[in-house]
């Protein structure tokens, strides 16, 4: 008999390693997935899903039994995500090639009928070089806002700041990357 | 005219985060070496209380208290199905030389830990129906000793022994008359006497504990694994019953049983 999640999160809140496998199996890839999309670095993403799941089993024991177990699995991420990301200045390196094909790949049509690859990727890398110039608060935001399709009350709860902090910081950075983007074209 | 330029650079915006970040991705699997990696560091995570040890202690404690992976599997399935999940002690391990029988003991101070206390030779492997007693022994004791009037008697215990030493070091300094010393020690030795007897009557109690959860039999043929043993089973305490005492209360007279028996190590 497969035992049901409540179940398994209990034995791995106990400090069964069996139990987090079967935890890790069910969501590790959609942890990934989140954390590629945020960050961009394979190898990267692969250290911070690592880190996640190593905060997730420190925290097992706190995690309120009944509740879901992915959001809160995804808010460890989230969180863990952007303090590697700006530890490890990520924003500073230039998008690696594999992951712009693999992503052009999945984009491919849209991407194709509107621009070449040559200046999607000079796009980003512009995104990029203008994030570089945000202060490391504004870029949490907006990483959160487009890079994890969050609401801005779900940001204010990974955040853990309120709901008009976050206001105010989106749309400063909105601002501030609007203002680069167009002195770049300029 | 300005509002539209605006608009469009909005939308010209929008579009090149939503570029940058891309569309979601679909689920990116690991692959197996990548549990593996992690299951190494799970295995060095220590309690959170030895997380705030100072570094030099945690490197002790890593040494001496590495719990092997067998046991730790094994315990915490016990801790599961023993429903004890709301106040889980942690487990610690020492391999000694000088240990011939295993044995386990909890905190006197009432921490939330559990000791293995093993000979070396038993760090690989062991027997189930000894690992199941000694951890279920463990539990139980620990269950015990966190009751309301336990915890109150080590809190009287502790009070009169600093009363003692208080008296002693005050007849000491200022030459008071002994018979405050005296009377103090006295309340002392009452105290730590009954806190004997109950010390005693817990080990039974958690003895029956123990049944309940592993059934008599398996407890029983535990018991026995652990007294075929090599060497003399030392005592801590010489109010606590040997291990001679445990088996025949516990396969030699009835102790109250339920039906559910479990099967904790697999």
């Amino acid at each position: 008999m497969v035992p049901c999640e409540d179940e398994i999160i209990q034995r791995a809140a106990c400090g069964d390693q069996e139990a987090f496998r079967l935890l890790w199996e069910a969501h590790h890839a959609v942890v990934m997935a989140g954390a590629l999309r945020l960050c961009h670095h394979r190898s990267l993403a692969e250290d911070i899903t690592q880190g996640t799941f190593l905060l997730a089993w420190r925290g097992l024991p706190r995690f309120q039994h009944g509740k879901p177990f992915r959001p809160w699995l995804m808010r460890i991420l989230y969180r863990h995500a952007l303090d590697e990301m700006e530890r490890q200045d990520i924003y500073h390196l230039p998008l690696p090639l594999d992951e712009a094909d693999q992503l052009h790949y999945q984009v491919g049509s849209v991407v194709s009928q509107e621009r070449d690859l040559q200046a999607w990727m000079a796009d980003r890398e512009q995104v990029r070089q203008a994030l570089v110039q945000l202060t490391a608060d504004q870029r949490r935001v907006v990483a959160l806002r487009y890079g994890a399709d969050l609401t801005e009350a779900d940001i204010a709860q990974v955040l853990g700041w309120p709901i008009g902090t976050v206001k105010s910081r989106l749309n400063r950075a909105r601002d501030r990357l609007r203002q680069l983007l167009e002195d770049e074209r300029e | 005219m300005h509002e539209r330029d605006f608009e469009a650079q909005k939308a010209n915006l929008e579009n090149k985060l939503a570029a940058y970040y891309g569309p979601d991705l679909p689920e990116q699997p690991l692959p197996q070496a990548e549990w593996l990696r992690l299951r190494v560091k799970l295995g060095q995570e220590h309690s959170a209380k030895s997380r705030r040890a100072p570094r030099i202690l945690r490197r002790r404690n890593a040494r001496n208290n590495r719990v092997p992976a067998y046991i730790r599997d094994a315990f915490s399935r016990m801790v599961f199905e023993t429903r004890m999940q709301g106040d889980t002690p942690d487990l610690r391990c020492s391999f000694k030389n000088t240990v011939r029988v295993p044995r386990v003991h909890t905190s006197f101070l009432g921490r939330h830990m559990i000791w293995l206390m093993l000979p070396p030779h038993l760090a690989g492997s062991m027997e189930g129906a000894m690992l199941e007693v000694l951890l279920a022994t463990g539990l139980a004791r620990y269950s015990c000793s966190r009751r309301l009037e336990n915890r109150l008697l080590r809190v009287l215990l502790a009070g009169t022994a600093l009363l003692t030493l208080g008296t002693f070091v005050l007849w000491l300094t200022y030459k008071y008359s002994p018979l405050a010393f005296l009377m103090v020690l006295m309340l002392f030795v009452i105290v730590a006497g009954f806190a004997g007897i109950r010390r005693r009557r817990r080990v039974f109690q958690a003895d029956d504990l123990v049944v309940r959860w592993l059934g008599r039999s398996r407890a029983c043929r535990g018991l026995h694994l652990l007294a075929g043993q090599t060497g003399k089973q030392r005592r801590v305490f010489l109010w606590e019953p040997s291990l001679a005492e445990r088996i025949g209360r516990i396969c030699g007279t009835q102790v109250e049983t339920e039906n559910e028996q479990l099967i904790l190590v697999r």
